[in-house]
C-alpha cells in the first residue's frame, strides 16, 4: 500500500491564529475603499451640490490619477458626422502673389482608415477629437465673441484675438485662456498638415467645422431625407509650431498609407 | 435573565452575529477569490496592450511621439507628472525603444511572469503612454488604468501562468522552494480587497453610465443606438450596420437592453440565473460595441473586467473538461503528422539527404543570424537540420531566394513554409520541455504573432549592422547559387575558401 505523503505528518499550520494586526488592516482597508468609492461615485455623478461642497477634498484626491467620466453616448448620442476642414495661404515665390489652397476635408481622409477596419490606429480619430474641443468651446462663446473668432488674425496674432475677446462684456479670463489654448492646438495641427500638403512657405491657416446630421430614425428609409450641414467658421490664423514638433514624422503619417 | 435584556440581544442573536463575522473574516482571510477570473483578466489585458501597441505601431510618433507635439498644451491639462512621463522624451529612438519595451512587458504580463513586479511597471508605462495624447484617448484607457491599479494588490498568476508553473515545481522540490511572500492572511486580504475594488469600479461605470443615458430622450424612445451606428467615425461596416439598424425591433431591444443591463448589473449578479443573463448580455453588448461601433479596445477593457464575475467553480469545471480534450487534440495532431511522414516515406521520394524532415533555412551571409542560432542550439534540447539558403536548391523546398533572404524559414514537407518569428515559434514548439513549447504556442497566438513579426522585421532589416554582421562577405545571389556547395550542410562545416575575395 502507498504511504500517506510525508507532508501530512508535519504539524498542520493554519491561519487560525489571526493576529490583531491583520484584522486592523482589514478595517483600515475597508475604510479606505469606502472613501475611495464614495469619492468616485460623487466625482462621476452629474453636478451635485454635495460634490461642490466637498470639492476642496475630492479634487486633489481624484486628480489626476482617478479622474474618470462615464457619460458614454449619453445623455443622447451625437446624431451626426463631425468633420474638420482646413486650407492654407502662402506667397508664391515666383510671382510674389498671395495664393490660397482649396479646402481639404481632413476627417474624410481619416474615415477611409476606419472603413472595414475596427482595429484602426487611434490617429484616425484626431479631427474627431479636435472637433469636440472646439465645438464645446463654441457653445460658451458670447454673441459678439463668435463673430470676432471669424475675423482674420493672421497678422495681428493670438494676443490681439485674446484682447478683443476679453473686451467683450461678461468675458471670463480663465475660460478665454483655455479657449485660446485650444485654438492654438487646432492651428498647430492645421499648420503641420498644411506644411505636409503645400510645403514650408505656408504663412496662415484657416479651419472650419462641419456638422452633417444622420437622418432621423423615422426617415431612415427615405434617401432624399439627408438633412443639411451646419458650418462653424474660424478666421485666418498665423502658423504655430510648438517645441519639439517633428514635421517629418507628421508628414510621413499624413501622406503615407491611407491618409 | 435581566442581564440578557440589558445587553440588548439574546444569545441566539449574538451567535448569529458572531457567525456572520466569522464568515466574513473567512471570506477575507482564508482564501483568494476570483483567482481564475483575475488570471483571465490578466491575459485579456496583456493582449489588449499588445494589440493597441501593434495597431498603432506605424503611427506611433504621430500619435504619442515627436510628431504629436502640436497638442502639447492639452497634455498638461490632464495633470500627470512623474513617473507617468516615460514617453515624453524628444528622441524618436528612445521613444521607440520604450514602446518596444512596453510590448515586451505586456507579453510577460500576459504569460504571467513575476506579475507582482510586472503589473506596476506595466501600469506606469500604460499611463505614461495614454496620457501623452488626451485628444484620442478613449474610455477604455481609463478603465485599464484604474483596473491595473487595483490589480497591483492582487494575485494575477494563480492559473495559466509561468508563475503558477514555477510554484508547482517548487512545491515538488521542497528544498528548493524559497518564496518571498507575505503571510497568507495578509496576502489573501489584499487580494480580496482588490477583487472588491475592481467589482466596485465596474459597478460605478455601468450604473453611472446608465444614469446618464436615462436622461436622454433617444434612449427613452428606444432609437439611441441607431445614430452612432451611422456616424462614419464609428461605422466600420456600413452594410452590416445599415441592415441591423433598419429594424425598429432590433434597435429598440438593443437600446433598452444596454440601459437596463447596465443599470441593474450589480443586482443581477446576486443570483445564478440572473448572473448568467447579466454576463452574457453585457458581454454581448461589448462585442457589439467593439465591432459595430469600431471600439474594440474599449470593449475588451470592459469584457476583461467582467470576467471576474464568473465564479472560480465554473472556470475550474470548464478547465477540467477541456484539459483531456486538448490533450486528445494534441495527441491526434502528432499522430497525423507521423502518419503523414510515414506516407511520404512509403512513396519513396527521399533520395540523397532525406528532405522529409523539417529544416531551418537562414542567411549564411549574416554573422548575427549564425551566432544567434549557435547560441540557441546550445540551449535547446532538439535541433532541426539547419542550412544557409545560399547552399540550397530552394525550389526543392518550395521557397524562393527572395523569401529566404528576407527571413529565416522553417520548411517541413506537406506544410506551408513558416517565416521569421513564426519559424522561431515552430522551433520552440518542437522542443520536449513545456516551457519552450508554451513559448512557441504563445508566439503563434493572433496578437502576439503580429507583434513578433514586427520585432523580427525590425531586427532583420538591421541585421547587417548588428554584432557579428559580415556584410563584407556579401555576394550576389546568382554567384552563390552557381557555387553550389554540398547541399544540406551546416554552414560551420562549409569550407571557408571561395567566399572571401568574391566581393
Amino acid at each position: 500500500m502507498r504511504q500517506a505523503p510525508a507532508i501530512e505528518k508535519q504539524p498542520c499550520k493554519t491561519v487560525s491564529r489571526r493576529s490583531a494586526w491583520v484584522r486592523g488592516a482589514a478595517v483600515v482597508l475597508a475604510l479606505a475603499l469606502s472613501f475611495h468609492f464614495a469619492a468616485t461615485a460623487l466625482w462621476v455623478s452629474p453636478a451635485a451640490p454635495l460634490y461642490d461642497a466637498l470639492a476642496p477634498v475630492l479634487n486633489p484626491y481624484m486628480q489626476p490619477f482617478f479622474q474618470q467620466g462615464w457619460s458614454l453616448f449619453a445623455p443622447n448620442p451625437y446624431q451626426g458626422d463631425h468633420t474638420f476642414l482646413l486650407r492654407a495661404r502662402w506667397t508664391d515665390r515666383s510671382t510674389g502673389q498671395l495664393r490660397t489652397s482649396d479646402w481639404v476635408d481632413v476627417t474624410r481622409r481619416e474615415w477611409s482608415g476606419i472603413l472595414h477596419n475596427p482595429l484602426h490606429p487611434r490617429s484616425d480619430l484626431y479631427t474627431d477629437g479636435l472637433y469636440q474641443i472646439l465645438n464645446d468651446d463654441q457653445d460658451n462663446l458670447i454673441d459678439n465673441q463668435a463673430s470676432i473668432v471669424e475675423r482674420d488674425y493672421s497678422h495681428s496674432g493670438w494676443d490681439q484675438l485674446l484682447a478683443d475677446l476679453s473686451a467683450q462684456k461678461g468675458a471670463d479670463p480663465n475660460w478665454l485662456e483655455s479657449y485660446i489654448r485650444h485654438e492654438r492646438v487646432a492651428a498647430a495641427f492645421a499648420t503641420q498638415y498644411a506644411y505636409a500638403l503645400w510645403g514650408p512657405d505656408v504663412e496662415a491657416v484657416q479651419i472650419q467645422l462641419e456638422y452633417t446630421p444622420v437622418p432621423n430614425f423615422e426617415n431612415r428609409a427615405n434617401k432624399d431625407a439627408q438633412p443639411e450641414s451646419f458650418f462653424t467658421y474660424f478666421g485666418w490664423r498665423p502658423t504655430v509650431v510648438f517645441d519639439g514638433q517633428s514635421q517629418k514624422y507628421f508628414a510621413e503619417a499624413v501622406l503615407g498609407g491611407h491618409r | 435573565m435581566m442581564g440578557a435584556r440589558f445587553q440588548g440581544f439574546s444569545d441566539e442573536t449574538w451567535l448569529a452575529v458572531d457567525g456572520k463575522r466569522k464568515a466574513l473574516e473567512g471570506w477575507l482571510f482564508d482564501a483568494k477569490h476570483a483567482t481564475y477570473g483575475l488570471s483571465l483578466l490578466r491575459i485579456l489585458y496583456g493582449l489588449l496592450v499588445m494589440g493597441l501597441l501593434d495597431v498603432n505601431f506605424a503611427d506611433r510618433q504621430y500619435i504619442w511621439g515627436v510628431g504629436s507635439r502640436w497638442l502639447q498644451p492639452l497634455v498638461g491639462e490632464e495633470g500627470f507628472t512623474r513617473p507617468f512621463t516615460l514617453f515624453s522624451e524628444n528622441s524618436p529612438w528612445l521613444f521607440t525603444a520604450t514602446y518596444l519595451l512596453m510590448g515586451f512587458i505586456a507579453l510577460l504580463f500576459t504569460l504571467g511572469w513575476r506579475t507582482r513586479l510586472v503589473t506596476p511597471v506595466l501600469l506606469v508605462l500604460w499611463v505614461s503612454l495614454t496620457q501623452q495624447n488626451p485628444l484620442v484617448s478613449d474610455a477604455g484607457d481609463v478603465v485599464v488604468r484604474l483596473v491595473l491599479f487595483y490589480l497591483c494588490f492582487a494575485d494575477l498568476s494563480a492559473h495559466w501562468s509561468l508563475d503558477a508553473r514555477r510554484r508547482t515545481r517548487a512545491a515538488a522540490q521542497p528544498d528548493r522552494a524559497r518564496r518571498i511572500a507575505m503571510p497568507p492572511g495578509w496576502e489573501n486580504l489584499f487580494h480580496n480587497a482588490a477583487v472588491i475594488a475592481v467589482a466596485c469600479q465596474v459597478f460605478i461605470i455601468y450604473v453611472s453610465s446608465a444614469m446618464f443615458k436615462i436622461q436622454g430622450s433617444l434612449w427613452e424612445n428606444g432609437t439611441a443606438i441607431y445614430y452612432p451606428m451611422h456616424m462614419h467615425s464609428y461605422d466600420a461596416f456600413p452594410m452590416l450596420n445599415g441592415m441591423l439598424s433598419n429594424h425598429v425591433s432590433i434597435v429598440f431591444v438593443a437600446t433598452y437592453a444596454s440601459v437596463f443591463l447596465q443599470l441593474f448589473f450589480p443586482f443581477l449578479l446576486l443570483t445564478r440565473p440572473t448572473r448568467i443573463l447579466a454576463l452574457v448580455g453585457i458581454m454581448g453588448m461589448h462585442v457589439g460595441i467593439g465591432i459595430l461601433l469600431a471600439l474594440p479596445f474599449f470593449s475588451l477593457s470592459m469584457i476583461g473586467a467582467d470576467v471576474i464575475f464568473v465564479r472560480d467553480q465554473t472556470y475550474a469545471r470548464v478547465e477540467s473538461k477541456t484539459k483531456p480534450l486538448l490533450r486528445r487534440v494534441r495527441a491526434g495532431r502528432n499522430r497525423d503528422k507521423d502518419a503523414h511522414r510515414e506516407r511520404e516515406f512509403a512513396k519513396g521520394q527521399g533520395d540523397g539527404p532525406d528532405p522529409h524532415e523539417s529544416m531551418l533555412i537562414y542567411d549564411g551571409d549574416c554573422g548575427f543570424c549564425q551566432r544567434s542560432l549557435d547560441a540557441m542550439k546550445k540551449r535547446l534540447a532538439t535541433w532541426p537540420r539547419t542550412a544557409p539558403y545560399q547552399s540550397l536548391n530552394l525550389d526543392q523546398h518550395g521557397v524562393s531566394s527572395h523569401d529566404a533572404a528576407r527571413a529565416m524559414l522553417w520548411v517541413e514537407p506537406g506544410m506551408p513554409p513558416l517565416a521569421g518569428a513564426a519559424a522561431f515559434a515552430q522551433l520552440f514548439r518542437d522542443q520536449p520541455q513545456l516551457r519552450w513549447r508554451t513559448l512557441g504556442r504563445m508566439m503563434a497566438l493572433p496578437g502576439i504573432s503580429h507583434f513578433g513579426a514586427i520585432v523580427y522585421r525590425t531586427v532583420s532589416r538591421h541585421r547587417h549592422r548588428l554584432l557579428g554582421g559580415t556584410s563584407a562577405c556579401k555576394r550576389p545571389l546568382a554567384e552563390a547559387r552557381e557555387a553550389q556547395p554540398e547541399p544540406y550542410v551546416h554552414q560551420t562545416r562549409m569550407p571557408p575558401t571561395g567566399r572571401a575575395g568574391q566581393s
